[in-house]
């Protein structure tokens, strides 16, 4: 079972502090927000003004970074299977189950 | 809106390049914001943004449409935050090798006269990362309390009461701002 799969009436630890509220006033409190709340924390965390366009850049590059690895990796790999067929001996490899 | 056809997330064709800027353009800044109220630290929120992007663009054909595509990339986002947070404290000897409390750039004394946002981000600063998260997710990305869960794994009750307690706090804070 999921975590989301908890009924709001399962309280846990972090209720004890609310516990003077019913379902419903809990409800209404979390609809009534101070209207200010929202644009000064989107303030605070503001995001700088060229995140996108430097994002874009170093992800590309990490992208093709990794896409390089894992062909690199994978060749490696052909090459020690292709290895492994080449030396292993016929007699061994008809033991082999 | 991103396409799930997409196979091949290392061939950059037109196609899947416009595909990689609109994953981008789409959730970098609620990937900051996530990440930056977690760590504290914008240089490290940076960090996050670009992991956070990578992994999801290299998954994304894995992805199994439940929910929407921001909470599972916002999900990503909050794991790979709290792994940066756990690595940064575990490195941590001393208390002045924890992340700092950044300031954003252009940190104003107030939005409109209101919140003296200095003594909210310390407020902000002082509520436990999940708390913190929940408040971002649900005041500024706007997300439900179901998708709140799907991204943090949490249970609903614990989302709520966590918000109303921040909220609280913080909202405390912005009224003592305006009064002085």
């Amino acid at each position: 079972m999921s975590r989301n799969d908890h009924s709001f009436s399962e309280r846990d630890i972090d209720d004890h502090e609310l516990d003077g509220l019913s379902d419903a006033q809990l409800d209404a409190e979390l609809a009534a927000t101070d209207p200010w709340l929202a644009p000064s924390l989107a303030h605070i965390l503001a995001p700088p003004a060229d995140l996108q366009r430097r994002t874009t850049s170093v992800v590309r590059e990490g992208l093709l970074a990794r896409s390089t690895v894992d062909t690199a990796v994978g060749m490696l790999s052909v090459g020690v299977q292709t290895l492994r067929l080449l030396f292993t001996p016929p007699s061994s490899q008809e033991n082999t189950p | 809106m991103l396409s799930r056809r997409r196979r091949s997330p290392d061939h950059h064709t037109g196609a899947t390049d416009r595909q990689l800027r609109a994953l981008i353009d789409e959730n970098a800044d609620a990937i900051f914001r996530m990440a930056y109220s977690v760590l504290r630290d914008r240089g490290l929120a940076e960090d996050v943004v670009q992991d956070t992007l990578i992994t999801a663009w290299r998954r994304l054909p894995d992805w199994r449409g439940e929910g929407t595509l921001r909470g599972w990339v916002l999900s990503i986002a909050h794991n790979t935050s709290v792994s940066y947070l756990r690595r940064i404290r575990d490195q941590a000897t001393e208390p002045s090798r924890l992340p700092e409390r950044t300031a954003p750039d252009n940190v104003e004394r107030d939005v409109d006269g209101r919140a003296d946002l200095e003594a909210l981000t310390a407020a902000l600063a002082n509520l436990d990362e999940t708390s913190r998260s929940i408040v971002v997710l649900r005041d500024i990305e706007g997300l439900t309390y179901q998708q709140i869960g799907e991204v943090l794994d949490l249970p609903l009750p614990t989302i709520k009461t966590r918000l109303l307690r921040a909220r609280r706090e913080l909202q405390r804070v912005i009224r003592e701002g305006a009064l002085t």
